[in-house]
């Protein structure tokens, strides 16, 4: 099946009302304009308040957007549903649930019976990683771990698309590696198409086929990069390579351009 | 809500039943009922009966069907307006929450009287509802409705949009957004209602006896004060302390067994029946 997503001129202005007539106007996104192949990673990198994440969202159909156009395989992209799945950078797993009810939620909405859920459940614990914490709630694992909760419960629904917003953001550097190898395991398996959002040039470099940089003000993309560095990445040294380094180093000239000189230092 | 770890001023004790703990504990009930037996004997049982001479009372009032049957009034007409509250207060505190309509509604009243006391209102029961059990089960459910709809309203409300963005994102209705995030969410805070409303429930209970109608615990205490008892009205505020301490006690053990997922400190923290208890979002 063809997963290929295509927005076209997306735009979406932001109203706040402070009281009375006066209103606050800030566009989010104008006229973006992008094409993610089948079985494609891409990662979208660019300054806080670029767009990045309402692209994300407007993506999802968690908001909706004003103008342009968003197909997933042919068909106009609404309300949230299964066809895609988003993975966030604070979890959002249920509490009271344990890791086996936070995995199948997606199932249960879509209303399959628990005796059909179990094996898909369980399969999809073992690929993260996470057999025997079945019965575990959220509050007793790691951040990383919880994570993998995260993306499991996206796994189990099979999304041709998965959307990810900053998903290792929350977690320390050395979780951080492992949790970006494994996901390109689990990618390169799958053959899911993933638009993946963070701070990090490394991570994106690393992660992905293509890096979408963004500007602000209104939320553009500014550069399309291609990374050719050759798969798996995770059997040499992807980060020792002159063609790595190159990248990064230009992506971080462009978005300290952006950001006019008051930027932080590479990487995260 | 974490309390930060104080340093003993007690010397370090070995392990066992006497932990320090139940040590400070042990001396504080110990210096308390002394000082109150040497007290009453100071000051003479008219004014101030002894523990000694409270409890000889309390054996007395209970075995002689006194005690025991006021406590049956006093609960009939605490359990009617207390339950009442409850099966009220908690749809319509769902309803405020997750209907702003709703909530633009009865704000304002729900407000009003939640910051008023409620004794201001008797006169009015009494010309409403006279001195029966109907006016007692109205003071009873006016002091713990308002905790109850207020805390199910906030649950309800402040369902912290981290958890439930990813369900939307799932493809959820809004009715299962409501069943499998918002309700289980607020569960915690609706019980916290249930418990702050309890003890209020029961303050309620005693009022309405002393204010309104001479019968009851709160009855018994009028009663008794008429002929300088004060050793029965220790007694019968020894019953009431009971009572809200133990009631408290067991809907706490409840709260923790049905959630576990709450951090226990967060549950078990604060004074017992105090605001500050209610569970973190």
């Amino acid at each position: 099946m063809e997963n290929k997503i295509v927005l076209r001129d997306v735009s979406k202005t932001f109203v706040k009302r402070n009281g009375g007539a006066k209103e606050n106007r800030v566009d989010a996104l104008k006229d973006v304009s992008l094409e993610v192949a089948d079985q494609e990673f891409v990662s979208i990198v660019g300054p806080s308040g670029c767009g990045k994440t309402t692209l994300l969202r407007i993506i999802d159909g968690l908001i909706p957007y004003d103008r342009g156009e968003i197909t997933i395989n042919g068909r106009p992209v609404g309300a949230p549903a299964q066809d895609r799945g988003m993975v966030f950078q604070t979890f959002g797993l249920l509490p009271w649930r344990t890791v086996a009810d936070n995995v199948g939620i997606g199932l249960e909405i879509s209303g399959m019976e628990l005796q059909k859920r179990k094996p898909i459940v369980q399969r999809w614990i073992e690929v993260v990683g996470l057999a025997g914490f079945e019965s575990h709630y959220p509050h007793e694992l790691s951040g990383g771990m919880q994570q993998r909760v995260g993306l499991a419960r996206v796994l189990a629904i099979n999304p041709a698309v998965i959307l990810m917003d900053e998903p290792f953001g929350a977690l320390d550097a050395q979780t951080r590696e492992l949790m970006q190898e494994e996901l390109l395991r689990i990618w390169n398996q799958e053959k899911k198409t993933v638009i993946f959002i963070t701070h990090s040039i490394d991570e994106a470099v690393y992660l992905s086929d293509r890096v979408i940089v963004m500007s602000a003000r209104p939320g553009q993309i500014a550069e399309v990069l291609n990374v050719r560095l050759k798969r798996p990445r995770w059997n040499y040294d992807v980060r020792g390579t002159p063609e790595f380094t190159e990248l990064r180093a230009h992506i971080w000239k462009m978005l300290r351009q952006d950001r006019a000189g008051v930027a932080a230092p590479p990487g995260d | 809500m974490a309390t930060v770890p104080r340093t003993g001023i007690l010397l370090p004790l070995k392990p066992g039943f006497w932990t320090r703990d139940r040590l400070v504990r042990t001396t504080s009930y110990i210096l308390a009922l002394a000082i109150w037996e040497i007290t009453g004997r100071v000051v003479g049982p008219l004014f101030l009966a002894g523990p000694s001479q409270v409890v000889i009372s309390l054996v007395e009032v209970t075995l002689s069907g006194e005690l025991p049957l006021a406590l049956l009034v006093s609960l009939q007409a605490f359990f009617v307006g207390y339950v009442f509250a409850v099966l009220v207060g908690i749809p319509l505190g769902m309803l405020m929450g997750r209907f702003e309509s709703v909530e633009r509604f009865f704000e304002p009243y729900i407000s009003a009287f939640f910051v008023t006391p409620v004794s201001a209102f008797v006169p009015m029961i009494i010309i409403w509802f006279g001195i029966g059990i109907e006016a007692r089960v109205t003071v009873v459910f006016s002091f713990c409705f308002f905790d109850v709809v207020i805390n199910t309203f906030n649950g309800v409300r402040d369902v912290r949009y981290e958890l439930v963005e990813p369900v939307r994102s799932l493809g959820a209705t809004q009715r299962q957004i409501f069943q499998k995030v918002i309700l289980p969410a607020a569960a915690p805070f609706v019980m916290s209602g249930i418990r702050l409303g309890l003890g209020r429930a029961i303050r309620g209970m005693v009022i309405a006896e002393l204010l309104l109608a001479t019968t009851g615990l709160g009855g018994m205490i009028v009663t008794y004060s008429a002929v300088f008892r004060t050793d029965v009205i220790f007694a019968v505020i020894i019953v009431i302390v009971v009572l809200g301490v133990g009631s408290v006690r067991i809907l706490k053990g409840l709260e923790s067994w049905l959630f576990p997922w709450k951090e226990s400190s967060t549950i078990r923290s604060g004074f017992e029946g105090t605001a500050g208890s209610v569970p973190e979002g």
